[in-house]
């Protein structure tokens, strides 16, 4: 896999025993490289009569509880890599928003990003926890709420 | 869990279908205004939810968290309790949430008894948060507050 701005493959990270990937913190993926995150409108979106609007829930911004689970992302100059482009590639075919964080934000709050492509996506990524792969803490997950941005905007929706 | 005359209860049902294959509803047999079919509705939704749902691997809301996620909401909600919304997770987990009333309370399912409660008051930009597993008294006055605080502009 080419990724333009480095002219580089990513390494292939470390698989544990049931051959899935180990937590890591991926060394080639950069402080200023972006992560996109995937919106299922129907089903990450809520009111908030507080602010009168609707708005993304923070669910979103939750790794899976299982061990060693991570919150997946589309590690974007990956997919500029490919020569695609990353609002068509993360819609695809059904998905009808998404948004983007930067790498800093996240391992600036003591996250850990990594890569850990999948058949199906390889340019899937995960962000892990630094003490608990599994759990963010609420001032982690609203630091990546409150930074992040459209990539691809749902119509009458706030990201916060 | 917190027990009050002022609040409902609520029932987790396995049916057995004539086809002999177990079908499961996530049944809450207690009305609470105009919300209580939506509610359920939502319930079978997210347990019916596709492989994949998030764009990624996600699975559908697992039975065991959304019939917890039902006895919870039957159990501590106050009677003028608004409505809550219902956010799916990746991994099965399921999550309660207000912003009402000038509050944010959102009660992140992780399984039976294993619940992360935040609570954010707008006026006083105070946040808390709670691991709860048994003892659900503290998210009890969150939802008493908002709630009450929502009778108090109704009232005015």
């Amino acid at each position: 896999m080419l990724c333009p701005k480095r002219e580089q493959k990513l390494r292939l990270p470390d698989l544990d025993d049931n051959g899935d990937v180990v937590p890591h913190d991926h060394d080639e993926i950069q402080n200023d490289d972006f992560l996109i995150r995937r919106v299922n409108p129907k089903q990450h979106v809520v009111p908030d009569d507080n602010r009168g609007c609707r708005r993304i829930s923070s669910k979103l911004f939750q790794p899976s509880s299982a061990e060693n689970g991570g919150m997946s992302v589309d590690i974007k100059p990956l997919i500029e890599g490919l020569g695609e482009a990353p609002e068509q590639y993360v819609v695809t075919p059904v998905f009808l928003g998404a948004v983007e964080f930067s790498v800093d934000v996240a391992r600036g709050n003591n996250l850990r990003v990594g890569y850990d492509p999948l058949p199906d996506n390889e340019c899937h990524g995960e962000v892990w926890g630094s003490n608990r792969p599994n759990r963010f803490s609420g001032s982690q997950n609203k630091a990546l709420h409150r930074s992040c941005r459209w990539l691809v905007e749902l119509d009458d929706v706030e990201l916060i | 869990m917190t027990n009050s005359s002022n609040r409902g209860g609520s029932s987790v049902s396995v049916l057995n279908d004539h086809t002999g294959f177990q079908a499961h509803r996530v049944l809450v047999d207690w009305h609470r205004g105009d919300w209580w079919d939506k509610l359920q509705a939502r319930f079978k939704e997210l347990t019916s939810l596709p492989r994949g749902w998030d764009g990624y691997a996600g699975v559908p809301v697992a039975w065991d968290n959304a019939s917890f996620a039902a006895k919870l909401i039957g159990t501590i909600l106050p009677q003028n309790c608004p409505e809550p919304s219902l956010v799916p997770g990746a991994d099965g987990t399921l999550q309660i949430e207000w912003h009402q009333n000038s509050f944010d309370i959102e009660l992140d399912i992780l399984g039976p008894n294993n619940v992360i409660a935040t609570r954010y008051n707008l006026v006083t930009d105070e946040t808390n948060e709670v691991h709860v597993e048994t003892d659900f008294s503290e998210v009890v006055c969150w939802l008493d507050a908002m709630s009450e605080a929502g009778a108090e502009i109704e009232a005015a």
